[in-house]
């Protein structure tokens, strides 16, 4: 057993006494104690011996002598003169007093301290500062009065002891005051709990209120506060300088050190020491946060930033001493956000050297350095020698290796050279179990680094994690839902690896199809659809019933349902249990699952309708083909199978069947093109052919174009009236069809006038196309002039017709009517041409 | 402006093998609207809503070049270079490109096998960015069913093209139900496309009504088919009135014959060019053959019409590319008559399509919507009269839907220049509109709100302070006394008049106006300094404006004492 330290206690008023000691000597396999008591350490005249006794019974025998000094009055040494400071006269004093009473959590100090509330001084904030860091209930009145203070520092520092001493109703009441604070938008961000929303809403905010609006948030210390908090005081860098916005910072830097979240502390920190180097601050009148009083005061000065930087290092000694689990994370969360980017060559100033709090961290025992306290700046000491091998530089060694895991969170966090050596170097040598001892979180973020040697510690492990019969699937989830594709690729890998495991889980494949990442569900979805064949029927069933629920209740994340967040459970069902989800769901719950705002769900609820036996008599013909329309691709794909069996019905109304053929789509019209051969259009006659023709889209009038031809050979000329045809087609505005009917016309078109006249409104659309069939043009002039010179009336419409575009600026159509009108006239001069002829002419002669 | 529509139907248009009907919903937010009947000549109509969809979507603004790919290529570029710069050692340099090159084919072979996936999603992003803009921005077309005729007006998505079909009945065959009123009608990209299969073999119907084509009664919201919410800017609605306010004044004009017209769009279409000037410049000679000039290759369109005025006239148009959205009509129209007001001014074609019209109404420019940099309501006649009157004159119009000037002021008995202006200030504020074709006023809410007393006094209020600085000096030079009509003669046309006028900086000017029987300005030139700079372009000088106001006030005395 291992014999417990020396214990010195202090009498604050026992002057010959005040000093009593109590050793363990050993004597063999038996324990002597002796309690020497005198004045000082040097002075111990009254010495008594207990025992020998044995171990069990010293320990016991040491601990009632202990006890009973302490029942004499005698305390802890170095407590009595805290205690005593708390009486002192100057605030400042007071103050110190009661943070190191605090960070001993000594109860003893509760009583001093309330008293000191009593009667509120300058140091009131640290007093109730301690208090909460006691964490003793019977601070709680008192606190509970700081926490409704107006002024900031005090309303802080009660906010804070509150919720280290845990009072539930307080803190809700104290939160509740908080969201009173907030600027409307930004409480209403809160109340959705998304943290994006947050920051949106706090970039809204003017700067005057933005401020207040990020340490209330930070307060509240609810999801997603804390980031947007931070976000809006470093983000743009710099920005937390600004009058109204530097006290702030301040403030969240001070709860962050209260309640210990060493993130925090580490980001504002480095921030305030690299700000600092741009930017000695600016004078403003402001109100006091302090008295609330408006006084000039300069904002961010270069001295308040070396306080800042100085108690950053002091708080982690503190942990060092008090906590010092705690440290080697504080220490590693306050290395994370340092650069190479911010050593700075200058003057005789080592490279780290303005990196105080960097360089109190990795180089505090090293002998190299010298600092410069005024300016806060390590300069190497010259003909310093070299760090010898094996020889530790950092503070706290031994706290280091108390938590190998904090090797491991710099490794994956710092992006410093030296952070990264530092902690390389440990888990390499020192503490090669560190790295099995991180969680999976933490060995990933490794894979982010730069250096190749870190981030092949980090595979190497990751793979060493992971075995495929039994596979850690909480390591893999966090994987494929990585943003970083590098470590994504070996988590989608592995989920391939391990698929026999976990597409038997149901559990696993609903929490692996709802991953992260879009790659990731798509990934799982494939597997579990491969492995389908492999499930029971019974398993089937309940994995379908269980997607259906997560896709027609889905659970919001973050506050809003992220896109594609169902794509995994929607592809499953989707594409390998349509059937059996069909059989469980009814048909009014597809349909509501169409008016889902998901698209995957609206996909899903296709795909149930599409095998739902009477879905089609149910929704009706009409309501399907406005489905068939729909943007959704999966939701057209289950319509048009709906469709198939309503193929009579196409065949009695083609007017649908022709609505589907002018699809936006091209997976629709193509559908609807295969199923023209299959409803026979030609067989309507005249009338389904030229409906066919009619439609605006290309494809589908080169198939009418190819129907109506095969229609007229086949049929003959008698069964098709080409002429009526002509007449149709004529009407139509598309070039191409423009084209097809003046072919129709200059081949099948009769002799007459009225036949002519029929086709007037093509010619026309032909001859004063703007972007023009140039071939088309010349054969319709050339024809209007052949027709013009049959008879009289036929004349009269080629005249009027030519005459219309006669003087086209085109040369080559300027000539060619102008000739054929001159042929007209010649034939009929009494044609409206506007043609003189001069000199007469024989009949066909040319001109 | 947030402008509301909410339709409980579909407008689309539904072919039979031998009927069909062209159903088009209206706006349930807005006054009962009806009309149903039966096309007489639906290839015409056809081809009028074809042109009308044409001028909605159009866009000629200009449109830079996306350089996005261009500048990431440059940035490789860059990153590459420096990496190599910073590569010394000649192996690191050979395995660099190996692996670039390797990494090229990969990208390559990437992009190969992505190129389906990115052809379709860019298609769904037109689809949805069509869509939506449909959704969020186009304003539907307003749609007037009047007595005699039914009309559609809309703006370019550019707001530098107007247009308007106006439809008479006789376009219309076995009317069967008519309400007369103002709405907007759902017309989407889809209906356009529907609206192109309309046949004269198939006996179509028209109907205009809240189902449209087909009423929705399921779903949420039951009965609603769409909302939208426009978000409408302020310079679309100044723009619409604008275009009354240029209609309103007075125009040159002359008719063009299709061919003509027909020729200056395929010139347009076969040439382009970067050099300015880019003009339409119309030269009008007395007694010769209108020119249509294309600058800047000065080439000469000599048309059939010879100009019957007396002086010659040369203006020049901008963004005549516009001219494009009249080519459907071509083979359609009769006739086609321009409007030009001047100087970079705007300018209106009036296609006669037989019982359709179509007008199209362009800006200055393209850039220079209606009411940018123009302020062409100066060049009407200002508000002459009193909230009540011009309330009075409102509801006369309304109960006649259509009306001469000249008829509402018998109506009414406020006198022909009172009632004239009043007619013309209603049309400036979306009340009332000018028929161009018809040569008539006509009741057009053009939003929902309703015309009431207060608001009739708001409007006098707005005329009365004219937030226009030009309208503001004006009225300051004719209170002070500082206007002096030197000569006043009454022309065919209207009245010419000279006079002097000491401006509101101390200079005493010579202003010369043309204005019309209406009191609207034809033309003016001034000696000051902002007319020699920008002539009319800006809207006419406070120097014009009091002499103008002069002038008006000296009607009035007239036509008092005549009543």
């Amino acid at each position: 057993m291992k014999a417990p330290a020396l214990v010195r206690l202090f009498h604050p008023t026992k002057a010959a006494e005040r000093l009593a000691v109590v050793t363990w000597e050993r004597a063999g396999d038996r324990v002597m104690l002796q309690v020497a008591r005198g004045k000082n350490r040097r002075a111990l005249l009254d010495a008594r011996m207990f025992g020998p006794l044995s171990e069990a019974d010293a320990e016991v025998a040491h601990a009632e002598i202990v006890a009973g000094l302490l029942a004499e009055g005698y305390v802890a040494a170095g407590l009595g003169q805290l205690l005593l400071a708390l009486d002192a006269k100057t605030p400042r004093a007071r103050a110190r007093a009661a943070l190191r009473l605090a960070w001993r959590k000594e109860r003893a100090a509760v009583e001093p301290l309330l008293r000191l509330t009593e009667k509120p001084k300058e140091d009131i904030a640290t007093v109730v500062d301690a208090l909460g860091m006691i964490g003793d209930v019977r601070a709680l009145p008192a606190v509970r009065g700081e926490a409704e203070k107006k002024l900031l520092s005090r309303r802080r520092s009660g906010v804070e002891a509150l919720y280290r001493l845990g009072d539930v109703e307080s803190i809700a009441a104290a939160k509740g005051r908080a969201r009173e604070r907030l600027p409307e938008a930004v409480r209403a961000a809160v109340a959705t709990g998304s943290g994006a929303a947050m920051v949106a809403a706090l970039a809204g905010v003017s700067v005057k209120d933005r401020g207040l609006a990020a340490d209330t948030l930070y307060e509240l210390d609810e999801p997603g506060c804390r980031d947007a908090a931070l976000g809006a005081l470093l983000e743009p860098p710099g920005s937390f300088t600004q009058p109204h916005l530097w006290r702030y910072a301040k403030s969240v830097w001070k709860r962050a050190l209260l309640r210990h979240d060493v993130e925090t502390v580490g980001r504002l920190s480095h921030a305030f020491e690299i700000q600092s180097r741009a930017t000695t601050g600016a004078r403003e009148t402001l109100k006091s946060g302090y008295d609330g009083e408006p006084r000039s005061t300069r904002v961010f000065s270069r001295a308040t930033v070396a306080y800042l930087r100085r108690r950053a290092w002091r708080w982690l000694r503190m942990l060092a001493r008090h906590a010092p689990e705690q440290y080697a994370l504080a220490a590693a969360a306050c290395l994370a956000p340092y650069q190479d980017g911010d050593d700075v060559l200058k003057g005789n100033v080592a490279a780290t050297g303005r990196s105080y709090l960097l360089h109190r961290i990795l180089f505090d025992c090293s002998p190299r350095y010298t600092l410069n306290a005024r300016s806060l700046t390590f300069r190497p000491k010259p003909k310093a020698p070299p760090p010898s091998p094996g020889v530790r530089e950092e503070a706290f060694p031994e706290l280091w290796d108390l938590v190998p895991r904090a090797y491991v969170r710099v490794l994956g966090a710092a992006r410093h050279t030296q952070a990264q050596r530092f902690a390389y170097e440990a888990v390499t040598r020192r503490a090669p179990n560190a790295l099995q001892q991180a969680s999976h979180a933490e060995v990933v973020t490794l894979l982010s680094v730069d250096d190749p040697r870190i981030v092949d510690l980090g595979l190497t492990e990751l793979r060493r994690r992971f075995d495929p019969h039994k596979p850690d699937l909480e390591l893999v989830l966090v994987l494929v839902g990585s943003p970083k594709d590098l470590v994504r690729n070996y988590g989608l890998a592995w989920l391939g690896e391990c698929a026999r495991v976990w597409t038997r889980d149901r559990a696993w494949a609903l929490r692996l199809l709802g991953a992260g990442h879009s790659e990731a569900r798509d990934a799982a979805a494939r597997l579990l659809l491969a492995a389908l064949p492999a499930l029971g029927a019974d398993e089937r069933r309940a994995l379908a019933a269980e997607l259906l629920a997560r896709v027609e209740q889905p659970a919001p994340m973050q506050g809003t349902l992220e896109e594609g967040a169902l794509a995994g459970y929607a592809e499953v069902l989707r594409s390998g249990l349509a059937a059996v989800a069909a059989e469980q769901c009814t048909l009014e719950r597809a349909l509501a699952l169409l008016d889902a705002a998901d698209d995957s769900a609206v996909s899903v609820g296709a795909a149930l309708l599409a095998v739902k036996p009477g879905a089609l008599p149910m929704l009706g013909t009409t309501r399907v083909f406005a489905l068939a329309q729909h943007g959704t691709a999966a939701v057209r794909r289950a319509a048009l199978g709906m469709l198939e069996g309503a193929l009579d019905e196409l065949r009695a109304a083609p007017a649908l069947l022709f609505s589907l053929l002018d699809s936006d789509w091209d997976d629709v019209r193509a559908r609807a093109l295969g199923w023209l051969d299959r409803v026979d259009v030609g067989a309507l006659g005249l009338d389904g052919l030229v409906g066919l023709a009619d439609s605006t889209r290309g494809d589908v009038q080169a198939k009418a174009q190819a129907m109506l031809i095969n229609a007229m050979a086949r049929d003959g000329e008698g069964a098709v009236d080409v002429h009526e045809l002509l007449g149709r087609l004529a009407q139509h505005p598309s070039p191409a069809m423009r084209a097809f009917a003046v072919e129709l016309a200059l081949i099948h078109l009769k002799a007459g006038y009225v036949r002519l006249a029929k086709c007037e409104a093509l010619f026309r659309a032909v001859l004063f196309d703007v972007r023009p069939n140039r071939l088309a043009k010349r054969r319709v002039i050339d024809f209007l002039a052949e027709r013009g010179e049959q008879d009289e009336n036929q004349a009269e419409l080629a005249a009027q017709l030519l005459a219309d575009v006669v003087r086209t600026r085109t040369k080559d159509d300027h000539d060619r009517a102008l000739a054929a009108l001159a042929r007209v006239t010649l034939a009929f001069p009494s044609a409206p041409s506007g043609v003189r002829v001069l000199g007469a002419a024989r009949p066909g002669a040319a001109p | 402006m947030i402008v509301d529509a909410r339709y409980a139907g579909e407008s689309g248009v539904e072919h039979g093998l031998s009927t069909g009907k062209v159903g088009l919903a209206t706006n349930q937010l807005r006054e009962a609207t009806y009309f149903k009947g039966e096309l007489r000549r639906p290839l015409v109509f056809r081809d009028a809503m074809a042109a009308l969809h044409h001028v909605v979507i159009s866009d000629f603004r200009y449109q830079p070049k996306d350089r996005l790919a261009f500048k990431a290529w440059l940035a490789e570029q860059d990153r590459r270079f420096l990496l190599g710069l910073k590569t010394k050692s000649a192996a690191a340099k050979v395995e660099l490109e190996q692996l670039e090159s390797r990494l090229a084919l990969l990208d390559a072979q990437r992009e190969q096998r992505r190129k389906p996936f990115l052809a379709a999603r860019q298609r769904y992003v037109e689809w949805a960015y069509a869509h939506q803009y449909e959704l969020n921005y186009l304003f539907d077309p307003v749609i007037t069913v009047h007595p005699d005729e039914v009309f559609f007006e809309a703006f370019s998505r550019d707001e530098s093209s107007y247009a308007r079909v106006g439809a008479t009945h006789a376009l219309f065959g076995d009317v069967k139900e008519l309400r007369c009123g103002t709405t907007n009608i759902d017309f989407s990209v889809a209906l356009a496309r529907q609206l192109d299969r309309i046949r004269s073999y198939r006996t179509t119907s028209f109907d205009i009504a809240p189902g449209g084509l087909s009423v929705h009664t399921t779903g949420p919201g039951g009965g609603v088919h769409k909302e939208k919410k426009i978000e409408l800017p302020e310079s679309w609605v100044q723009g619409f009135h604008q275009v009354q306010s240029t209609m309103a004044m007075g125009l040159t004009s002359f008719e063009v014959a299709p061919i003509d017209l027909f020729n200056i769009i395929r010139v347009l279409m076969r040439k382009k060019t970067r050099e300015s000037p880019r003009a339409l410049r119309w030269e009008l000679v007395p007694g010769k053959r209108i020119r249509a000039v294309l600058e800047p290759w000065e080439l000469p369109i000599e048309l059939a019409t010879r100009h019957r005025g007396d002086r010659d006239v040369v203006v020049r148009t901008w963004g005549r590319d516009r001219l494009k959205t009249l080519a459907r009509l071509l083979p359609v129209a009769r006739r086609v008559t321009v409007y030009l007001a001047g100087l970079g001014m705007p300018s209106f074609y009036l296609v006669d399509l037989g019982e359709l019209s179509f007008v199209l109404g362009l800006s200055g420019w393209t850039d220079n919507d209606w009411a940018g940099g123009a302020k062409f309501d100066l060049l009407t006649r200002r508000l002459d009269g009193s909230a009540p009157e011009l309330l009075a004159v409102y509801a006369a119009l309304k109960e006649r839907r259509f009306a001469t000037a000249s008829a509402l002021a018998e109506a009414t008995a406020f006198g022909l220049e009172k009632t004239r202006s009043a007619l013309s200030y209603l049309c400036q504020i979306g009340r009332a509109m000018i028929d161009l074709y018809g040569g008539v006023y006509r009741h057009r809410d053009l939003f929902t709100d309703g015309f009431t007393a207060a608001e009739a006094q708001r409007a006098v209020s707005a005329a009365v302070e004219e937030a226009n600085p030009a309208q503001k000096a004006a009225r300051s030079v004719f209170a002070s006394d500082n206007v002096r009509i030197i000569a006043r003669r009454p022309v065919p046309t209207g009245f010419k008049l000279s006079g002097s006028v000491r401006g509101t900086g101390g200079e005493r000017v010579r202003p010369q106006l043309h204005v019309d029987v209406g009191g609207q300005i034809v033309e003016g030139t001034c000696t000051c300094r902002q007319h020699a700079s920008y002539q009319l372009t800006k809207g006419p000088c406070e120097h014009l404006l009091a002499l103008r106001l002069a002038h008006l006030d000296e009607l009035a005395r007239e036509d008092a004492a005549k009543h």
